[in-house]
């Protein structure tokens, strides 16, 4: 699904013109190992300076918003600086290289919010890095504003445009802007820098910092997750939907349990009382903050689609390649959803 | 057990009519959810929208008048008398909107603060039980020990508006004098009426998307199978389990 990539003429890039040797850029990069079955990897040993990143992956993948989080750092760092993400979570060297950081600082995963700060600061204190840069999102957002107020850093949240040279953001009640250099601190909304599109970095691997002691006056338990059907419909991560092309809600009710995916629906189905009116998707329904949408006989009307803006994959069956579903979906399976709904359960079911 | 909210004033983002915040709302909400003594605090002058905030369940706001930086005043009005319980919003909507007050407050009064609070539970030997909401749903328990600021979570339960109660709120000015503290260290720039800008319209799963036509059901199901596991959408298969 991927744009299929052209290695010789990303090697050839890399290289001085005319010659074998590869490019050394002004901080003293150099593209390494370009081989012809090996990717371009840009290392970099002593950058100016230093923009941090702090990139959540909590089960393991960068999603989207952590990668465009890299990218502002990226877009922060320009030719000369380096990126150095601190990552929470779990996820290799390899993917945070790709989405463009330089070297990767493990965090304690299992520390609370009171001594983030201070391991966050541990962690920065060997870079001292010119910005900070932290996705706007629960957790994200929680922490940029506790590192500014332990270290006295200004701070600018919900970034909306960002350029090495100005960062823009709304005040005074979402009616006024403004724009200034960028501060030490800064959140990223989602959607708003776009991610690194560039040529993979080393993402290398750096000592985690030492473990601050914990000051005894919180206790944070495990995140508990919403079972599938018990997530508000606007705030459910997986959604399965059924259109007029579904007949057989045995059959969908019954996978989207065994997916564990929250049920949604078109306004026809909910119209005709074959779904609660709490399912529908749309305009006039609810808008999604899904991060797959799987939509079975579902046209894609414009109304529709308006509750699909923040999803990030969609999933269509369908048995009209022409609907406007099918252009805006990342997989697209021309087929009769009776047919594919039972072929799917019993496939996962053969699973176990 | 005594609780303070603290209330910014604050506009409506689309008509700049006066409005409290829906995190400050909300604020009243959970500390109503606790019982006891329940308070408006705001740093300013008083301003309609805290009769407005007041009219879900507050009987008076103090305004403390005159001051210079909002957090100093606040600190000082904290500390002269502390209550059990800090309350404030996600986010201030007609000013810096940051949200970085309560942090700033927080680190100043070194009291413990968590965000994101949809639900305050029983308190047992100065630990105060709450849940957090996350993001799509997911929700974490925790203990904090009192006193504490709590930032409550937008979508934590709003008490109903009671016109009333707006009405006979009372909005006690106390004057105080301002004390020069690092307070917010603020952001210069240029500023101008707010642009709306899109976002960047994400293209799922990175370029054109892939159509399949026609497979037979068994070929559809494997590969809606091994794209939903591929978006981590589905768990991994278990040892043994046929092809991958
Ligand atoms: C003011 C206004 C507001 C609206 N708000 C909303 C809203 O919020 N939400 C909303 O959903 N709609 C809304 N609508 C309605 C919207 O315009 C469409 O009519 C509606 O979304 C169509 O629903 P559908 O795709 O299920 O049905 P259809 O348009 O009938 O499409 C059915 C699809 O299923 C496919 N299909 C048929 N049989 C099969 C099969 N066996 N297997 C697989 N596929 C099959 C067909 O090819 C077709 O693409 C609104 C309309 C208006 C005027
Ligand atoms: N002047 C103020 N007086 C009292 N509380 C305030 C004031 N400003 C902000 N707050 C509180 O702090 C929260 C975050 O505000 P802010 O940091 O300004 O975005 C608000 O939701 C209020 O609860």
């Amino acid at each position: 699904m991927r744009a299929r990539r052209d290695p010789r003429a990303e090697r050839a890039r890399c290289l001085v013109p005319g010659g074998a040797r590869p490019r050394l850029a002004r901080a003293g990069e150099a593209v390494v190992g370009a081989g012809p079955r090996e990717r371009a990897v840009i290392s970099i040993e002593a950058p100016a300076f230093w923009v941090a990143v702090v990139v959540e992956a909590p089960d393991g993948r960068l999603d989207r918003w952590a990668r465009q989080s890299v990218g502002a750092a990226r877009v922060l760092a320009g030719a000369e600086g380096g990126v150095v993400a601190l990552l929470a979570g779990t996820a290799g060297g390899d993917a945070l290289g790709e989405a463009g950081a330089d070297r990767v600082v493990p965090l304690d995963g299992g520390i609370g919010p009171d001594a983030m700060p201070e391991m966050m600061l541990a962690a920065l204190a060997p870079f001292v890095p010119r910005h900070v840069v932290l996705a706007e999102t629960p957790a994200g957002g929680d922490w940029a504003r506790r590192l500014a107020a332990r270290a006295g850093w200004p701070i600018q949240t919900g970034v909306e445009m960002l350029s090495a040279r100005q960062a823009i953001r709304p005040v005074g009640g979402m009616r006024r802007e403004r724009a200034a250099a960028p501060a030490r601190v800064l959140t990223l909304p989602r959607d708003r820098v776009a991610s690194h599109g560039g040529t993979r970095r080393e993402g290398r691997w750096c000592p985690a910092p030492e473990r601050p002691a914990d000051r005894g006056r919180m206790r944070v338990g495990p995140v508990v997750t919403a079972t599938a059907a018990g997530i508000p419909l606007a705030e459910a991560p997986f959604v399965m939907a059924a259109g007029q092309g579904v007949v057989d809600f045995e059959r969908f009710h019954a996978l989207s349990r065994l997916l564990g995916a929250t049920e949604g629906a078109s306004r026809v189905v909910c119209d005709a009382g074959l779904m609660p009116r709490a399912a529908q998707v749309g305009a006039s329904g609810t808008v999604l903050d899904a991060r797959c949408y799987l939509a079975f006989g579902i046209a894609g009307a414009p109304q529709h689609l308006q509750g699909l803006g923040k999803v990030e994959h969609v999933v269509a069956v369908n048995t009209d390649l022409h609907a406007a579903i099918v252009a805006r979906a990342g997989l697209s399976i021309i087929a009769d959803a009776q047919a594919v709904m039972p072929a799917l359960l019993d496939l996962l079911r053969e699973e176990g | 057990m005594r609780s303070v909210v603290l209330l910014s004033g604050g506009i409506d983002p689309v008509s700049g009519r006066p409005a409290p915040p829906a995190g400050e709302i909300a604020a009243i909400g959970l500390a109503l959810s606790v019982g006891g003594a329940v308070g408006g605090l705001h740093a300013g002058a008083p301003v309609p929208a805290l009769r407005q905030a007041a009219g879900h369940g507050l009987e008076q706001v103090d305004c403390l008048q005159g001051g210079g930086d909002a957090v100093a005043v606040l600190a000082e009005a904290l500390f002269a008398a502390p209550p059990d319980l800090v309350l404030a919003g996600r986010q201030a909507r007609g000013g810096e909107d940051s949200g970085m007050l309560p942090y700033l407050l927080a680190e100043r009064l070194d009291w413990p603060l968590l965000s994101g609070v949809v639900a305050i539970g029983a308190t047992a030997e100065g630990w105060l039980a709450v849940t957090i909401g996350l993001a799509q749903g997911a929700r974490r328990p925790a203990q904090i020990r009192l006193p504490c600021i709590l930032c409550a979570h937008d979508a934590a339960p709003a008490p109903p508006f009671v016109f009333d109660r707006a009405r006979r709120a009372v909005l006690r000015v106390v004057p105080v004098t301002g004390e020069e503290g690092p307070g917010m260290v603020a952001v210069e720039g240029t500023e101008r009426p707010y642009r709306a800008r899109p976002r960047l319209i994400g293209t799922a799963s990175g370029g054109g998307g892939t159509v399949l036509e026609h497979p037979d059901p068994a070929e559809a199901a494997r590969v809606l199978r091994d794209h939903l596991r591929a978006l981590g959408m589905l768990a991994p298969p278990r040892e043994g389990a046929a092809d991958a």
